[in-house]
């Protein structure tokens, strides 16, 4: 049975999602996800400074200060490399390290003036209770995740190109710098509205995690957003619901780790980039070159009036094909087995001499054009009009017939 | 101020400084090779090695909280190396992912399995450099902070390696493709850096807290940056800046009665700003002298050439401005007594004539060897005359000569 307040954390949680993956995808393109740790460090300062100055744990008032202070080093951290030879990275991990280095400062001196309950309250942003939030917290979060959906939708096409190509988005006369400032405010708040319920290092996390598992499954803007806003939601209700279940779990880490989980598994099985994909796909491709190996030989040797080879002559000495490439190739019928002895099938002849001639015009594409030594070329390329543009090739041709009739 | 510091505030600022000293050795390396954000990451990713190690042993022994903690800092460098490489991620991206969930395994850990004993994930951020007085031990007769020992261990482990390994390191950053193509072990020295790394992490760590690992891994290097230009240089700057940064957050964080490591990256902080703004020749404030003292010496050449030219052809001279760069000039130069009543007088004279000479001598090369169109002729001349030296001049002029002839 789930409790009211499990609600209102399941909900505030799934924003929350939404608006990292959201924020956080934007940030991948544009080769920036550390700085969300930078910033989310960065906020300590000027919570203590807040907090120094009104005296008040209101969320609204601490969090002012966390957003001032959020882009004040968000700001830092884009000019140092502009005005200085600092650079990006550099100047994002100086960046964190300062103002953290500040705000811890501030904290100690809080806690050792102010009364030890006021204290509490700052220690909790460092890592964050999930647990103890409120009902008005909760549709704060859902109504950011709103806002910013629907930014993104309405300026997909200047963020598409603000990601992917500022020159040309300078060019045709987007105002790139405000869409800049735009991102990073909202990273910034982004940043801001995580930190109480996840803590400093875990925002990081959630900006981070999502996009980089939602990188894996496609390669389009759009569907990034979307799958990257997708997994953040689904982390934040799955680690909510399991940490509810276990009382001595906190939030946050669940949350990350449920990312996590998601980000292992689209690491190991999304269908183009993941690496079992990779790994079939280099197999398969290993395949066809031994096929490919077969064919030749076999066309050689019927070249030579042997019109077959044993099975040992193919799967040892040197075509050393494997076994499972033979059989493919027997299904494909290419070749066929009568006995011990494997034959070339019209099909396979003819494959075999396309990939033959394909061979022939790379090697004189790569000894005329790129000037490569004839002795160390070793290509199965099949096909060749793919690759090269057919005047070229043509040309290449003529060389070959030109190289065979004079010697 | 003889009286600096209490004697707990001299073994306070010992540990501090020589873990500021081993950060800021190492600390160029990571820089130049763009790397500076590993020493955060690996400072948030050591959490989890640190809590195993101590629910192994059972007990807060230091060995076996380091081992886990070597182990779980060198897991990060290298899991987000091959994520890097074999899942094709972005190397912020894959760094970020790698620690933060490691960090998560972390503090769930500790709920788990350590709840009792003060283990806080606070300390761990914040470092109890401020204890370190209160542990001693028996060192060659004398007695020493406890903490200072693995710091002191991995200052004289970087020093040796730095020292060892200088050559092929500074290759390795600078030109990555020449260490490969002579022959070097470039993965095993990159791979060695990254363990160096985290064994002075996991060391500073445990004294000072990650705070100061991660500002002082990148802040003293990235000053260095901004001020050398060789990498020997770079390292020696580096030093200075972290020891300093220890001696003088040591010394405010005392008299502000608040937290060391803090105070330290605060004033590692004021020295980035210093080398942001002041550094010689590339720093702001240089930059922009320079550009102001250019602007102005156009504007006074400009006036007087323009003055010359009202009194050669004795209209009345040119107006007088106030609150722009042409007031100050006016200014500078009655001052100087090159301009009197709007005339240029002596060597304001000659300055001006020169400027104009250089102005014809430039319209002429322009309309007779670059073959501008005569309305285009003005406004390049009117740019480059400031730019023409002697030298120059009288090239063009006998250029432009032997050309008639």
């Amino acid at each position: 049975m789930i409790s009211p307040n499990t609600l209102v954390i399941l909900a505030g949680t799934t924003a929350l999602g939404i608006c990292c993956g959201l924020v956080g995808a934007l940030m991948l393109l544009r080769r920036r996800a550390l700085l969300s740790d930078a910033l989310a460090h960065a906020t300590l300062p000027g919570v203590c400074i807040a907090f120094l100055l009104s005296g008040s744990r209101s969320t609204i008032v601490l969090g002012v200060g966390a957003l001032i202070s959020a882009l004040i080093g968000a700001a830092l951290v884009s000019w140092l490399p502009r005005f200085s030879r600092v650079r990006r990275d550099s100047a994002t991990a100086c960046i964190l390290g300062i103002l953290f280095g500040a705000g811890i400062a501030l904290s100690a001196i809080i806690q050792r003036s102010g009364p030890g309950a006021a204290a509490a309250g700052l220690d909790s942003l460092l890592l964050g209770r999930a647990a103890g939030m409120l009902r008005s917290e909760a549709m704060l979060l859902g109504g950011c995740a709103l806002v910013m959906s629907l930014l993104v939708l309405v300026l997909r096409k200047e963020l598409l190109v603000s990601c992917f190509d500022p020159l040309f988005g300078r060019c045709s006369g987007q105002p790139t710098g405000a869409l800049d400032l735009l991102q990073t405010a909202l990273l910034a708040g982004t940043v801001v509205l995580a930190l109480p319920a996840v803590g400093v290092v875990l925002t990081a996390a959630l900006v981070v995690i999502p996009p980089a598992a939602a990188r894996f499954w496609t390669d389009r803007f759009d569907s990034l957003l979307r799958i990257s806003a997708l997994l953040g939601a689904v982390s934040g209700m799955l680690g909510t619901a399991i940490s509810s279940g276990h009382p001595e779990l906190p939030a946050g880490p669940v949350i990350v780790l449920s990312a996590t989980s998601f980000f292992t598994l689209s690491l190991l099985i999304a269908p183009k980039r993941g690496l079992i994909a990779r790994k079939l796909r280099s197999s398969a491709r290993k395949q066809q070159r031994e096929v490919r190996r077969i064919l030749h030989a076999l066309l050689l040797a019927s070249e030579q009036d042997l019109h077959s080879l044993s099975t040992d002559q193919i799967v040892a000495g040197s075509v050393s094909a494997s076994p499972r490439a033979l059989k493919q190739a027997i299904i494909d019928g290419f070749i066929e087995r009568q006995g011990d002895r494997l034959q070339l099938k019209p099909l396979g002849s003819e494959r075999a001499r396309r990939a033959r001639k394909s061979q022939e015009i790379w090697r004189e594409w790569l000894t005329s054009e790129a000037a490569i030594d004839r002795d160390l070329i070793d290509l199965d390329e099949e096909d060749i009009e793919k690759l090269l543009p057919l005047e070229l090739v043509r040309s290449l041709e003529n060389s070959i017939e030109l190289r065979k009739t004079t010697t | 101020m003889i009286h600096l510091l209490s004697p707990e505030g001299w073994e306070i600022l010992s540990v501090a400084a020589c873990a500021a000293l081993a950060c800021g050795i190492i600390g160029p390396q990571l820089v130049l090779r763009r790397r500076a954000m590993l020493g955060d990451a690996i400072s948030h990713g050591v959490l989890p090695g640190l809590v195993l190690g101590f629910v192994f042993s059972g007990s807060r022994d230091l060995f076996w909280m380091m081992i886990g903690a070597l182990i779980a800092a060198l897991l990060v460098s290298f899991l987000a190396e091959w994520l890097r490489d074999r899942a094709g991620l972005d190397g912020g991206a894959a760094l970020g992912v790698v620690f933060t969930s490691l960090f998560a395994v972390g503090i769930i850990l500790v709920e788990i399995f350590a709840r009792d004993v003060d283990l806080d994930p606070g300390c761990v951020l914040h470092g109890m450099v401020e204890l370190a007085p209160l542990d001693q031990i028996e060192w060659l007769g004398r007695s020493i902070p406890r903490s200072l020992v693995p710091v002191m261990i991995a200052l004289g482990l970087n020093i040796v390696v730095t020292l060892l390994l200088w050559k092929e390191w500074k290759i390795c950053a600078f030109d990555p493709a020449l260490a490969n193509a002579t022959g070097l072990p470039v993965r095993i020295l990159e791979q060695g850096l990254l363990a160096l790394v985290a064994v002075t992490s996991v060391a500073c760590f445990e004294a000072v807290g990650s705070v100061l690992v991660i500002a002082m891994l990148a802040v003293p290097a990235t000053v260095a940056h901004l001020l050398c230009n060789r990498m020997g240089s770079m390292v020696m700057v580096s030093v200075v800046v972290g020891f300093l940064s220890a001696f003088i957050g040591t010394i405010s964080a005392e008299q502000l009665d608040t937290n060391v490591p803090g105070m330290m990256a605060t004033t590692s902080g004021f020295f980035l700003m210093g080398a942001v703004l002041l550094a010689p020749g590339r720093g702001i404030v240089p930059r922009f002298v320079r550009r102001f003292r250019w602007t102005l010496r156009v504007a006074m050449e400009d006036l007087l050439a323009e003055a010359q030219l009202c009194a050669e052809k004795s209209r009345p001279a040119p107006a007088r401005q106030f609150l722009s760069m042409r007031g100050l000039a006016t200014i500078l130069l009655e001052i100087r007594g090159f301009l009197r009543a709007g005339r240029p007088r002596g060597q304001g004279q000659r300055i001006a004539q020169a400027l104009l000479k250089k102005r014809g001598l430039w319209r002429r090369f322009a309309a007779e060897r670059l073959g501008l169109a005569p309305d285009h002729l003005d406004e390049p001349a009117h740019r480059i005359e400031h730019h023409l030296d002697e030298d120059l001049t009288r090239k063009i002029e006998t250029g432009l000569d032997s050309m008639r002839d």
